[in-house]
C-alpha cells in the first residue's frame, strides 16, 4: 500500500489534512497525519522513515508563511527524497504561481478535486469530472421530454376541446399583416428577390418603412460599428471556465434568465456571464416599441433602451456566441410581429418560442382579435419546426385570479397540442395583487406557490416551467433581500419539481437601468447557495396548500366552463372571462381591425 | 473630506463586476478603481473570476474604531 | 559557462534587483546570456503584502528556461525546444528573446533537472547563466558556480540579528573543501534520534572521520559531538556542501557548532563548495498598518546597514546595489577577485 504524508505545518488547524485523511484511506492509501504544529525538519523525518510517495502540504498563506513551506521544499531536497517523493501543496489563498515558487509539485487550488490529486499522486493526469464536464461535450436538453401530454382532468379537457376548437374555426380563413411578412421573410431567408423585399416593406408601418427606404432608424437606435464587432472575438477569448449547474445532487430544475439589454453586445456579456456561473437557458427578451409597430428592422443594431431589437442578425450574433449547449428562447408573444419572430428565431437557432394569445392580447396590449390570428399561425410555425413553446402567466401581474390565468395557460396548452406543438405553461410565482388583496399569502410564499405548481399535474402531464421571473413582486432594490427572494423560489420550485425556472438578477425591482452584471451574479450564487443548502431536501407546504390548490382547481374549471359556454374565445378576451377590467386586465387595442380573409 | 462622505458610519463597499482575465487583474483593477475614486485604501472584501470577469466587493474604510468620528460632528477624523 | 545563482534570506531582499543588475552589466559586456529560476518569479504585487516587486527584462538574444504557462506574458521569442521537465506551470521550455521583452521566469524545481536544463542552455551558446532563486529556497543552488545572497530587513529588522544571521551564513560557504578520509564513517541525513543512536554507535567504534550527507540537524550533530568528541579529536568532520547546512539549520546554531568543533580540535570541511561571489543588503522591509489591514515600503538605516553586514562578513564582499553599485560587479560575480583585493 502506498503512503502518503499529510503535514498540516499549522500551528492549530488540520482540518483540511483531516479531511484529506478520510478521503485518501477510502481511495486505498496509507495516510499518515502529522499534527498541527509539525515543523519542517520533523516532516522530513517523518518521510524519510515512511517513504511516501507523496507529502501533502496544507497551509493558510500569510506573512512569512511561505518561508517555511519554502524551507520544507528546501529541506526536502536536501535530505534526497526527491524526486521519490513528490510534494504537494494546498490550502487558502495558495496559488499555482506561489505552487511554482516554492518549488512544489503540484498545487491545488480551490476546492478539493480528488481526481486531480489521485492523479498527481499517481504521477499522471486523470480527469476529474470539472475536465471531464468541460471536454464532454453538453447536450441541450429537451424541456418537454418525458412528459405524456396525457389530460388527468376529463372535464377541463372536454372543455378545451370545445374552446380550442372553436378557435380554430373562427381562425380559419383569417390572415394579417403579420403572418403575410412571416411568409415572405421565409422566403427571403434563402431568396434574394427583391420583389418579395418590396412586398415585405409594403406591408410595413410608415416608421419601419422609412427605415428600408431611406435607411432611418427609430429615435436612441444605432448600429453597431465594425470596430466593435471585430473587438468581440478577442474580448471572448480566453478559456471558459468548466459548466456547474446550479443544481445540487438533482437533474431538475434547468434554470434559466432573461436578458435583454438593448445591445447585442453587452447581452452577450451577460449571457457568457450567466452560463459562467451556471445557468442552463436564457430568454430574449425584446423592446415594446418593437411589438407595437407592424414590420421588423434589419442589421446589428443597439440602443440604450430595455428590450434589444428582433433582427436576423442581432439574433445569429447573439447565438454565436452563447456556448452551444446554452437553450435559448426567443420572445415573441405578443404585438405585431408575433409570426415573423418565430420565423427569425428558429432561423438564428432558437431552441424555444414563446407564444400566449391571452396575455399577449391584455396585459401584451395586442388586440384579441389579432393576436388569435397571428398566434395561432404562430403555433402551427412550432409545431412545424418541432420546437416546443412557452405560455407566460404574467397576466396574474396586472391582477388577475391565478384561475383565471391558468384558464388561458390551459387553452393555450391544448391549442399548442391540437396543432402538433409542444407547449410548457408558465406559471407565475408571485405575490401578484390579487394575492395582496386576498391575503393569499400574508402567512407565507409557500403554501400558495405550491398549490399553483400541483394544480397542473392534477390537470395534465406536461412540463411546467415558473417565471418569468418566480418571485415576481417580491423582490425590493435592496441586493441582499432580492438575491434571496429568487433563492428562496428557485428552491421550492425545484422542491415541486418543475421542468424548469427563470430566475431574476438583484435588480429585478429596479427600475431606473438595464439589470446589472453584478446583480445578475448576486441572484445566481445565491440560488447555488440554497440549493446546496437544501440538497435532496425538499420544502414542504402545510396542509393548508391542498385547500388551496382545490379551490384554484375548481376556478379554472369555473372559468373555462364560462369561456366554453360563451361560445367565442375572443370575444371571451374582451369581454373579460380570461381577466376583467375588475381584475385590472384591459384588452389589447395595437392591431385592431388588421385581420384579413385570407386571399383565395 | 466631501460632506457627504462623512457621513458614512464607517465603511463603504463597492459592488461590481470588472472585466478582466484573472483573479489577479480583478484584485489591481479593485484597487485602483478605489483609489481613481478618491477612496482611502481600498481593500478587496471579495473575487471570485469566471470567465471574462470577475464579481468584486471593495471595501474602503472611512472612519476606523477610535477616530473622531465626522458624523458625530467631530472635526477631525484620525 | 558560468552560472550565477541569486538567493535570497527571505522574500523581498533584493535578489531579483541584484539578478537584474547582473544582467545589465552582462548585457553591456556583450556577454550571451540565459535566464532560468528555481521557483517562479513574474508577479506584479507580493502575494502577502501587496507591494510592486521587480519584474525581469530580457535584451534580445537572451536564452530563458521557463516553464509553458508563462509564455504569454513574456515579450516576443522564439521557442527552441521543449524540455521533458514538468512543473505546476507546465512544461520547461528553452526559448530565446527575438527582441527586447520582458519575461516571467519559472524553472525547473529540482537541482537535477535544473543541471539539465543548463546542459542545454550552455548547448546553445550561452556564456552566462543567471539562476533566479525563490523567496529562501537554495537547495538547487549547488548547480550553480558561484552564489549572490541577498539580504535585508525583509528577513529581520533588527541590524544585528540580521548581520549575525548572514555573517553565520556566510561562515558556512566559507568553510574548506576537503576529501573524505578513508574509513570515515558516512551518515546519510541526521534528523532522528533513531540516526543519532547510529552515528553514535558507528563514532564510538573507532573511525578516520565523519562524512554527513543530506539534511543535517545542527542540533543533533552537537549531541553527537557532546558524547563522541573524542573521537573525532584530529579528525575531519565533513558536511556535503554549504547548501546543506544552510538549509538544515539556522546558521547561527551552526556557527556556534562550529565554534565548538574547532574548540575539540576536530576539523568541519566541506565535500563540495559553493563560492559566495557577492553578498547585497536591502533596507526595504513591508511595515504592517493594523489600522488599514495592509503594507507600506518601509526602511531601515542603509549606511548602519551596510556597515554591519560589512563587519560580520569578511569572507566575500558586501554591497547596497541601490545606493552604491560596484562599477566592477560582474568581474565580482564572476569571481575574477579574491575578497582581499
Amino acid at each position: 500500500m502506498k503512503t502518503v504524508l499529510l503535514a498540516p505545518l499549522d500551528p492549530v488547524h488540520d482540518n483540511a489534512i483531516k479531511l484529506l485523511k478520510r478521503k485518501l484511506t477510502d481511495a486505498g492509501y496509507r495516510a499518515v497525519a502529522l499534527p498541527p504544529g509539525s515543523t519542517e525538519e520533523e516532516v522530513v523525518a517523518q518521510a524519510l522513515e515512511e517513504h511516501p510517495i507523496a507529502i501533502l502540504v496544507s497551509r493558510t498563506l500569510g506573512y512569512k508563511v511561505a518561508e517555511t513551506l519554502g524551507h520544507l521544499v528546501d529541506l526536502a531536497e536536501a535530505a534526497g527524497l526527491r524526486p521519490q517523493t513528490r510534494l504537494g501543496v494546498g490550502g487558502m489563498a495558495i496559488t499555482r504561481e506561489l505552487g511554482a515558487e516554492l518549488g512544489f509539485d503540484g498545487c491545488f487550488v480551490g476546492s478539493l478535486d480528488m481526481a486531480e490529486l489521485l492523479g498527481f499522486l499517481e504521477g499522471h493526469a486523470i480527469a476529474g469530472p470539472a475536465e471531464m464536464a468541460q471536454t464532454a461535450p453538453r447536450s441541450r436538453p429537451d424541456v418537454t421530454a418525458g412528459f405524456t401530454y396525457a389530460w388527468r382532468d376529463a372535464t377541463i379537457a372536454g372543455m378545451l376541446d370545445q374552446i380550442t376548437d372553436q378557435i380554430l374555426a373562427w381562425t380559419a380563413g383569417k390572415t394579417s399583416p403579420a403572418i403575410a411578412r412571416a411568409e415572405l421573410r421565409a422566403e427571403m431567408l434563402t431568396d434574394p428577390d427583391p420583389d418579395l423585399r418590396e412586398r415585405y416593406i409594403a406591408l410595413c408601418d410608415a416608421e419601419i418603412q422609412a427605415f428600408y427606404r431611406q435607411g432611418t432608424l427609430p429615435l436612441g437606435v444605432r448600429r453597431l460599428e465594425e470596430s466593435e464587432l471585430a473587438a468581440l472575438p478577442g474580448a471572448t477569448a480566453g478559456t471558459r471556465p468548466p459548466f456547474e449547474s446550479l443544481r445540487h445532487g438533482r437533474q431538475k430544475p434547468l434554470f434559466f434568465v432573461q436578458y435583454g439589454t438593448g445591445c447585442p453586445i453587452m447581452d452577450i456579456t451577460h449571457i457568457r456571464l450567466a452560463e459562467d456561473w451556471g445557468v442552463d437557458g436564457v430568454l430574449h427578451f425584446d423592446p415594446s416599441w418593437g411589438a407595437q409597430r407592424e414590420g421588423l428592422l434589419e442589421g446589428l443594431l443597439t440602443h440604450e433602451h430595455d428590450g434589444t431589437i428582433v433582427t436576423l442578425d442581432n439574433l445569429r450574433l447573439i447565438r454565436q456566441y452563447m456556448n452551444p449547449a446554452t437553450l435559448w428562447n426567443v420572445r415573441g408573444h405578443r404585438g405585431l410581429n408575433t409570426p415573423e419572430t418565430q420565423v427569425l428565431a428558429q432561423a438564428a437557432g432558437a431552441d424555444l418560442l414563446k407564444i400566449n394569445i391571452p396575455y399577449g392580447s391584455t396585459g401584451g396590449g395586442t388586440d384579441p382579435a389579432r393576436l388569435t390570428v397571428d398566434g395561432v399561425h404562430s403555433l402551427r410555425l412550432a409545431a412545424r419546426y418541432g420546437l416546443p413553446f412557452d405560455i407566460p402567466g404574467n397576466d396574474e401581474l396586472s391582477g388577475v385570479p391565478p384561475q383565471k390565468t391558468f384558464a388561458g395557460l390551459l387553452i393555450m396548452v391544448m391549442l399548442g397540442l391540437k396543432l402538433g406543438a409542444r407547449p410548457i405553461p408558465k406559471p407565475l410565482l408571485c405575490y401578484s395583487p390579487y394575492m395582496t388583496i386576498e391575503g393569499l399569502m400574508d402567512a407565507d410564499f409557500v403554501d400558495m406557490n405550491f398549490a399553483k405548481l400541483r394544480v397542473w399535474q392534477e390537470i395534465v402531464d406536461a412540463p411546467v416551467w415558473p417565471g418569468e421571473p418566480v418571485g415576481f413582486m417580491t423582490h425590493s432594490p435592496e441586493r441582499v433581500q432580492s438575491a434571496i427572494t429568487t433563492a428562496a423560489h428557485a428552491a421550492l420550485a425545484s422542491s415541486a419539481g418543475v421542468a424548469a425556472v427563470t430566475i431574476a438578477s438583484s435588480d429585478e425591482a429596479y427600475s431606473k437601468g438595464p439589470i446589472s452584471a453584478p446583480a445578475r451574479v448576486d441572484s445566481l450564487r445565491a440560488t447555488r447557495e440554497l440549493l446546496r443548502f437544501f440538497g435532496p431536501a425538499d420544502i414542504q407546504p402545510t396542509p393548508r396548500a391542498e385547500e388551496l390548490q382545490a379551490q384554484l382547481h375548481a376556478g379554472i374549471t369555473a372559468t373555462l366552463n364560462a369561456i366554453a359556454r360563451r361560445g367565442d374565445f375572443v370575444a371571451a378576451i374582451y369581454e373579460g372571462l380570461l381577466g376583467s377590467q375588475e381584475d385590472g386586465l384591459y384588452p389589447g387595442r395595437t392591431g385592431r381591425g388588421s385581420v384579413m380573409t385570407a386571399a383565395n | 473630506m466631501t460632506k457627504a462622505l462623512a457621513h458614512v458610519v464607517d465603511a463603504l463597499d463597492i459592488e461590481t463586476f470588472l472585466y478582466c482575465k484573472d483573479e489577479d487583474e480583478a484584485k489591481i483593477l479593485a484597487e485602483a478603481l478605489a483609489a481613481e475614486l478618491g477612496l482611502p485604501h481600498g481593500d478587496v472584501v471579495f473575487v471570485e473570476h469566471r470567465g471574462a470577469g470577475a464579481r468584486v466587493r471593495i471595501r474602503s474604510y472611512i472612519h476606523h474604531p477610535g477616530d473622531h468620528y465626522r458624523w458625530l460632528g467631530m472635526e477631525d477624523g484620525k | 559557462m558560468h552560472t550565477i545563482g541569486f538567493a535570497g534570506t527571505a522574500k523581498n531582499t533584493g535578489k531579483t534587483t541584484a539578478a537584474l543588475q547582473v544582467l545589465d552589466r552582462a548585457a553591456e559586456a556583450g556577454l550571451c546570456l540565459a535566464v532560468t529560476s528555481i521557483g517562479y518569479d513574474g508577479e506584479q504585487r507580493d502575494h502577502v503584502t501587496g507591494l510592486p516587486k521587480p519584474r525581469y527584462a530580457l535584451p534580445a538574444g537572451t536564452l530563458l528556461a521557463t516553464a509553458e504557462q508563462t509564455l504569454p506574458v513574456c515579450g516576443r521569442l522564439e521557442i527552441l525546444e521543449t524540455s521533458p521537465i514538468r512543473t505546476i506551470l507546465g512544461q520547461v521550455v528553452i526559448a530565446r528573446m527575438t527582441e527586447p521583452g520582458p519575461a516571467a521566469l519559472a524553472g525547473p524545481n529540482t537541482r537535477a533537472d535544473i543541471e539539465t536544463i543548463l546542459a542545454r542552455l550552455q548547448a546553445l551558446g550561452a556564456e552566462l547563466c543567471l539562476l533566479d532563486g525563490a523567496l529562501n529556497r537554495m537547495a538547487p543552488m549547488m548547480a550553480a558556480d558561484g552564489l549572490v545572497l541577498s539580504t535585508g530587513a525583509a528577513f529581520d529588522e533588527d541590524i544585528a540579528v540580521l548581520a549575525a544571521h548572514v555573517g553565520a551564513l556566510a561562515e558556512l560557504f566559507a568553510l574548506p573543501r576537503q576529501s573524505p578520509p578513508a574509513g570515515a564513517l558516512v551518515t546519510q541525513s541526521l534528523l532522528t534520534p533513531g540516526s543519532v543512536e547510529t552515528a553514535l554507535n558507528g563514532l564510538l567504534s573507532g573511525v578516520s572521520g565523519w562524512v554527513l550527507r543530506g539534511a543535517v540537524s545542527p542540533r543533533l550533530v552537537a549531541a553527537v559531538l557532546e558524547k563522541a568528541a573524542p573521537a573525532l579529536q584530529d579528525r575531519e568532520l565533513l558536511f556535503e556542501d554549504p547548501v546543506k547546512l544552510a538549509v538544515s539549520g539556522d546558521p547561527r546554531a551552526w556557527a556556534r557548532l562550529l565554534q565548538q568543533a574547532h574548540a575539540m580540535a576536530i576539523r568541519p570541511g566541506l565535500l563540495a563548495t559553493l563560492p559566495l561571489r557577492l553578498v547585497t543588503v536591502n533596507p526595504f522591509y513591508p511595515r504592517y498598518w493594523q489600522r488599514d489591514y495592509r503594507y507600506e515600503a518601509a526602511y531601515v538605516d542603509a549606511g548602519r546597514l551596510l556597515i554591519s553586514v560589512q563587519a560580520a562578513i569578511t569572507s566575500a564582499p558586501v554591497a547596497d546595489l541601490i545606493a552604491s553599485p560596484p562599477p566592477d560587479l560582474l568581474k565580482i560575480v564572476l569571481g575574477e577577485y579574491n575578497c582581499s583585493d
